[in-house]
């Protein structure tokens, strides 16, 4: 056995591959073909705005598949998707009322026959989840990860095919669906998602997939309660500040930061449980077998946090960049603007404290918890109570 | 450079670049802004002492929360971040410097026992193969490193990711550079000239030339935030900035005229865009810049830039024609106004002003029942708000249109009223001659207000008239269908009812009469039509429609008792001038903050993905011509980043060449 340094292959190894080389072109073709079809569609004005971000994306989508091989088949499972429910409003004369007679839409593609799906398989991986951990089952624990998966496919062809959707209702309406909270809901929960996956995946644990799963699926409830109380489903037109380019780029943004810091306060759960199991002295207590260690979990958190810390910084700064060009100045002291910063300035302070040593795990956890009530009033609580600026989704 | 030194470290300095210190203030700036978003910013204070009391209004007011961003306190916290952030930088950037510089090659083989990564090894080698084979290594890893002879010994010191400590600096530089640019687009230069009293609010809405010379901004104003309203076709060379409880007014260093101003909607209703075209000309531009602006797309000139922001109307010129209905004149005086500005009328029966409020270009209606082609919605197109106003300040308020509606074959002139702004308005149709004008009507009421015009009918009839007792008769008749005439005019039908209801005493007889007098005033009125048809040059026998509009006419006039005003305005054209409203922002210190954002992301991304790692190997040359080793790490933060990447080139410098590999496996 010859055991050397084992390099992890580099992006450029990994789209000198075969694999990668097909994935690339893959991406390219979708991008291209999304062009074609539907590039006269964007607004004259920001054309070229447009082509940068769709390069950008292709891009940014082609690394991130070199980067973790389980995003190609999720992305190639969800461009199938995508097609199929496009394809099904193309071959019915692409009406939006297809979604109610062809089968493909009405089952499993429309927008909200897909996004129907992602919120159900999404709480049945919560339960499977749990239901693994309970029974410290192998199988179950692979069955909830691919319920996770497939769930995150039919949200993102969920998006795609709402994209399109707005398109066929008027032309005129047309806008990609990161409008308004109902679509950024879905937004976080598929980021969320994914972010967990990942990590899943580096640690080798499922331990905390229900954790994290428990406050997608509180979103759920919530896309749940705003479709059918609010018919918040329906698709409508942007008002004119909302019509511009920097939405493509803002929102999602900001949802990786959100999602980051959700998964970061999900996972404080299962530590301070693990902690305190451990401070007890409880060294013979079945968890601690099944959680993964204390370290290791601090370890995501911090990791997560900076992550989202750093697409944090982005968002707020082009938010702050669209605001210049939308209401006249970069920094309004508006409602949300001003959660935006709090909500930074909270984990800022966090990445100092934990830099600063003297505080243990535990209160880092908590800290951590609390950060995500404050996103939440940054995310949900300014559109419920306070008024402003943003003029997307008031409750 | 000692001096220098205990300054570093000189307590105070310590404090106020402690992480400790940068925490609370983080914190206390996140608790001060969430105030700011609970309690909304400046607002009327009246509003604020209905809301908490007269005590509590003054607490807040004192403790300055009605305006949280630019309170002294929160400042004071700002600056003091401030403080803080170039204390900390300060303290550490020697150090940081000279750490991220070194190879730390002068590192004892003592120390690096004692790390917390570190090993010893043989290898059979002579230390020179060891050493090259450690360099490519190195290399390969992407190291950069120092060989550093020792006597017999080597020591490769070899570094990674000196970039993180680039990161510290890129991050908190940036964040001053992003406070001095808000600095620079603050409006401190405002508040100090308002402690000296050297700035005004004005609160009047009232001519340019008379504003409040204190509520004049010069040119030379470093950074502002205003708005206003051109109309089409107009420009403006100053801004609007609200100021207290009023404005100021901000003098520009350029023109701006907008030429068009168009607003499309979606199928809903919902505005979907406002666009304007625009010139700006200014005395240093060779050319003015013609562009389009909307919402989204701003035209930035120097430190300025122009925005879309809304609309209104811009002044619109309105033609009328006042009909009098009081007395016997029957042409129309001509007038013309602007939307927003008064006319003002003299009258032989007084003094009137006439306000033009708005111009709507469509006026959308609910049908009771759809029409021929199943449409439930009717656009009664463009029309007219206006208000009369008499001398003692009382005023009816009215919405005319512009185009006449249809309604079974003949067409009329639709005009709304109301007396006060509580009650729904009341339709009121005028009809219209065979020429769609009002001339026939006016003509006929001129006749109906004129004593002398029954006259003029009958008196021939009178005159001809023999028998003094029957002339007599006449004559009663005459004066009696005159009264009737003069109370229908200024009373209607319910003048005459209500004069009966005097006269008469028992109710039956009341309608009986009623349509007596109905019948004899209808046979004056009659022949008042007659003539007025013939003065119109129509004679001999009434067709169909001429009945029909006598009909109408009376209806007409019977509705005039709650009308109102002694005069008829008919609209006769608009020229539609729309106002765009435009927020114009000057900002010197954008380009500030946005070149500190590029540097806060790039020393984020710095500070969380460059691992400063560092790795060293003390080679020592054996006797037996082999080698021995230390080998150790450390982690600029958390050894276990690097503990993977530590054992696998430890096994690898353990490993013998293939050929030499014994059997340790
Ligand atoms: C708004 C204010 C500030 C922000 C957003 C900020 C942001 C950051 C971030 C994101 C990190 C990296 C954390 C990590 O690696 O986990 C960091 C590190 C650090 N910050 Fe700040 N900081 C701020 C103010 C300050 C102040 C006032 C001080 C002064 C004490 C300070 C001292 C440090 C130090 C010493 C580090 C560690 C650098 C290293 O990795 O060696 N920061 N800061």
């Amino acid at each position: 056995m010859t055991a050397g340094y084992t390099e992890q292959p580099t992006l450029l190894q990994s789209l000198l591959s075969v694999r990668g080389i097909l994935w690339s072109l893959l991406i390219i073709f979708a991008s291209w073909l999304g062009w074609h079809e539907y590039g006269e569609l964007l607004d004259e004005h920001e054309r070229s705005y447009e082509i940068g971000i769709l390069i950008g994306t292709a891009i940014g989508v082609i690394a991130f598949g070199l980067a973790w091989k389980s995003m190609q088949t999720l992305m190639t499972a969800v461009l199938i998707m995508t097609w199929i429910g496009i394809a099904s409003y193309a071959a019915n004369g692409n009406s939006y009322q297809a979604q109610e007679s062809a089968f493909f839409l009405k089952f499993l593609f429309s927008s909200q026959s897909a996004i129907m799906w992602m919120n159900v398989l999404f709480i049945f991986a919560m339960v499977t989840y749990f239901f693994a951990l309970w029974r410290n089952s192998e199988f179950s624990g692979k069955v909830a990860t691919g319920l996770t998966w497939t769930a995150t496919a039919f949200g993102l062809a969920g998006l795609g095919v709402r994209w399109r959707e707005s398109y066929l209702i008027n032309p005129d309406y047309g806008h990609i669906p990161v409008s308004n909270l109902y679509e950024v809901f879905i937004l976080f929960a598929i980021i969320t998602a994914l972010l967990y996956l990942y990590y899943e995946q580096k640690i080798r644990s499922r331990a905390l997939g229900g954790f994290v799963l428990a406050v997608i699926s509180a979103a759920v409830g919530f896309i749940l309660w705003y479709t059918f109380g609010r018919d918040a489903a329906e698709i409508q037109p942007l008002v004119p500040a909302l019509k511009s380019y920097w939405m493509k780029i803002h929102v999602p943004a900001n949802f990786v930061g959100y999602g980051t810091f959700a998964l970061a306060a999900m996972i404080a759960i299962p530590y301070l449980w693990r902690d305190r199991i451990e401070k007890r002295g409880d060294l013979n207590n079945p968890w601690l077998t099944r959680l993964p260690t204390l370290e290791v979990m601090e370890d995501v958190m911090y990791k997560a946090i900076a992550f989202g810390f750093a697409f944090f910084t982005i968002a707020t700064i082009l938010g702050a960049m669209w605001a210049a060009e939308a209401w006249g100045g970069y920094w309004s002291w508006d409602p949300k603007e001003t959660w935006a910063l709090i909500v930074w300035l909270n984990y800022a302070a966090w990445l100092h404290f934990r830099m600063s040593k003297g505080w243990g795990g535990a209160p880092m956890a908590w800290w951590s918890i609390i950060g995500l009530l404050i996103t939440t009033f940054a995310f949900l609580g300014v559109n419920m109570f306070l008024s402003g600026l943003h003029s997307y989704g008031s409750l | 450079m000692d001096k220098k030194r205990s300054l570093k470290h000189h307590p105070v300095l310590t404090f106020i670049g402690s992480m400790n210190l940068a925490i609370v203030l983080l914190v206390m700036l996140a608790i001060a802004s969430v105030i700011g978003t609970i309690l909304k910013q400046n607002e009327a204070y009246a509003s604020y002492v209905i809301k908490f009391g007269p005590f509590w209004f003054d607490v807040f007011r004192t403790l300055e929360l009605y305006d949280v961003y630019s309170a002294i306190w929160f400042l004071t916290v700002l600056a003091f971040l401030l403080l803080s952030i170039s204390a900390c930088v300060w303290r550490h950037w020697a150090h940081f410097v000279k750490d991220m510089l070194s190879y730390q090659e002068h590192t004892h083989a003592t120390q690096l026992q004692k790390m917390g990564l570190s090993v010893q090894g043989e290898r059979v080698e002579n230390s020179v193969q060891v050493r090259d084979e450690a360099q490519q290594l190195f290399k390969k890893l992407g190291f950069k490193f120092k060989v550093e002879a020792k006597e017999t010994d080597t020591l490769i010191a070899a570094k990674k990711g000196a970039g993180h400590r680039l990161g510290y600096f890129f991050t908190h530089i940036a964040i001053v550079i992003i406070c001095l640019g808000a600095l620079l687009d603050s409006n401190i230069k405002f508040k100090v000239q308002e402690w000296m009293g050297s700035v005004e609010a004005e609160t009047r809405s009232i001519a340019l030339t008379d504003v409040n010379p204190k509520a004049n901004i010069a040119v030379d104003n470093n950074s502002f935030r205003g708005s206003v309203n051109i109309p089409e076709g107009k420009s403006a060379d100053v801004v609007f900035l609200t100021f207290k409880e009023g404005y100021l007014v901000q003098k520009l260093p350029f023109t701006v005229q907008v030429v068009d101003f168009r607003v499309e909607h979606y199928d809903t209703g919902m505005p979907k865009s406002f666009e304007s075209d625009i010139i700006l000309s200014a005395p240093d531009l060779e050319e003015p810049i013609k562009t389009t602006i909307f919402v989204n797309k701003p035209l930035y000139y120097k430190d300025y830039a122009i925005y879309q922001s809304s609309f209104g109307d811009g002044g619109s010129q309105v033609e009328l024609r006042a009909w009098p209905m009081v007395s016997n004149n029957t042409s129309p005086s001509i007038l013309a106004g602007e939307i927003n500005r008064v006319i003002n009328m003299n009258t032989p029966i007084g003094d009137y002003k006439l306000e033009l409020n708005d111009y709507k270009t469509n006026n959308v209606i609910d049908l009771p029942e759809p029409d021929e082609n199943g449409r439930k919605v009717k656009n009664l197109g463009p029309s007219v708000q206006f208000k009369v106003r008499d001398a003692q300040g009382q005023a009816l308020e009215y919405e005319n249109y512009l185009l006449a509606v249809e309604r079974g074959g003949a067409w009329y002139q639709v005009s709304k009223y109301r007396r006060n702004v509580a009650e729904a308005f009341q339709f009121f149709l005028l009809p219209l001659d065979d020429k769609q004008s009002l001339n026939r009507f006016m003509r006929f009421l001129a006749l109906i207000n004129d004593r002398h015009a029954l006259d003029s009918i009958l008196n021939p009839g009178i005159e001809q008239e023999k028998d003094p007792v029957k002339r007599e008769q006449l004559e009663t008749q005459k004066r009696f269908m005159q009264q009737l005439i003069n109370l229908f005019r200024a009373r209607g039908f319910d003048g005459i009812r209500g004069y009966l209801e005097q006269a008469v005493s028992e109710a039956e007889k009341r309608d009986q009469v009623f349509n007596q007098y109905l019948e004899i005033m209808t046979v004056a009125l009659q022949g008042l039509y007659l003539k007025t048809l013939e003065l119109e040059g129509n004679q001999g026998e009434t067709t169909e429609a001429q009945r029909r509009f006598f009909a109408d006419s009376v209806e007409a006039i019977d509705a005039l008792k709650d009308y109102g005003p002694p005069m008829f305005f008919e609209v006769t054209s608009v020229d539609h001038r729309e106002a765009s409203g435009l927020q114009i922002t000057k900002s010197p210190g954008k380009d500030v903050v946005y070149f500190g954002s590029l540097l806060l992301v790039i020393g984020t991304f710095l500070l969380f993905y460059v691992r400063p790692q560092r790795l060293w190997l003390l080679i020592q040359p054996q006797t037996n011509g082999g080698t021995a080793f230390i080998f150790a790490g450390k982690d600029g933060k958390d050894d276990k980043m690097l503990q993977p990447l530590f054992d696998q080139i430890t096994q690898q410098l353990q490993q013998a060449p293939a050929a030499m590999q014994g059997d340790k496996t």
